[in-house]
């Protein structure tokens, strides 16, 4: 959680547009990297991304703090423009397209190694194999590091269902390695 | 395994969004001015007044079904209490009463009238 993050929100619920500016310079990298593991589309991404940020600072009053972090309220943009995005819009590139991509991005935004690159690719495909709500929670928890509460926030659910949805991703993430490590 | 999965997955930290799209995309982006507060406002309490008048409605409706179910109750609990007091044994002594007096009132018209006939025609 960003320092002093409440003031910043209302500040920014008064228009102050400086302190927007701060939670998305906070925000916009997570924002994006849940976006872009989800749809594999660097440039979709950016424009989902930036269409987050646009409906957030737009109805930024409508957003009330009730315990959960303003990330909770990003996500769950977030999380809807993705679902609004496949239901109107059928990913139209192919499985190799999309990793040629992945790989690029990762190779070139981080200065990995090959090595690492390739592993995040992995990872990356691994993803792939489990369902969107899966992903979405091994992204918030174990990219994000986001709390199972503020999971919980973000996709509608209860805590419980949240750590049954882990568990169950985590399971089926290892059982797509074996079998990957197998083949 | 667990712990290798996760750390993997830690990694994908490693994603970044480009420099330049950031900047491109926040200079739009607070080019926009956030909803005003009195339009959403305003939203609200049309919401609110929407709930009030449904709410209203429904209370409306609720109660006009229980005054008919209860004054269909009512109607019976008067039906029954009539038909009770009509076989009271007071009310019977009452109509005997009643009737009694109506006969003796006609025993008496018929006593007057024969005194009336009689006192003419003594006169006569």
């Amino acid at each position: 959680m960003l320092e002093k993050e409440q003031n910043l929100i209302e500040e920014a619920q008064n228009g102050q547009e400086a302190a927007f500016g701060q939670l998305y310079d906070h925000y916009m990298p997570r924002i994006y990297r849940f976006i872009y593991l989800k749809i594999d589309n660097r440039a979709e991404a950016e424009d989902l991304a930036h269409e987050t940020f646009l409906s957030a600072w737009k109805n930024i009053h409508s957003y009330k703090s009730q315990g959960f972090p303003f990330s909770s309220w990003l996500y769950q943009i977030a999380r809807n423009k993705v679902i609004d995005r496949y239901r109107t819009h059928k990913a139209n590139l192919s499985l190799e397209e999309m990793d040629e991509e992945a790989l690029g991005v990762v190779a070139s935004t981080a200065e990995y190694s090959l090595d690492t690159a390739l592993s995040l690719e992995k990872v990356q495909k691994g993803l792939k194999a489990l369902t969107h709500e899966q992903q979405d929670v091994l992204i918030m928890r174990f990219v994000e590091e986001l709390s199972p509460k503020e999971i919980a926030e973000a996709i509608g659910k209860n805590e419980g269902a949240v750590r049954v949805i882990q568990h169950r991703a985590l399971n089926a993430l290892k059982k797509y390695f074996e079998e990957e490590h197998e083949v | 395994m667990k712990f290798n999965l996760e750390s993997q997955l830690k990694q994908l930290k490693a994603i970044q969004p480009n420099a330049e799209f950031v900047q491109h995309s926040r200079k739009l982006l607070l080019l926009e001015k956030p909803v005003s507060r009195l339009r959403l406002n305003f939203f609200e309490q049309l919401k609110m007044s929407g709930a009030l008048v449904l709410a209203s409605l429904l209370l409306f409706v609720l109660a006009g079904s229980v005054s008919y179910l209860a004054g269909g109750k009512n109607k019976l609990a008067n039906l029954k209490l009539n038909s009770a007091e009509a076989d009271s044994p007071e009310l019977n002594i009452r109509l005997q009463e009643m009737k009694y007096f109506e006969e003796l009132n006609k025993e008496i018209e018929k006593i007057e009238n024969a005194i009336e006939n009689l006192t003419n025609k003594l006169q006569k």
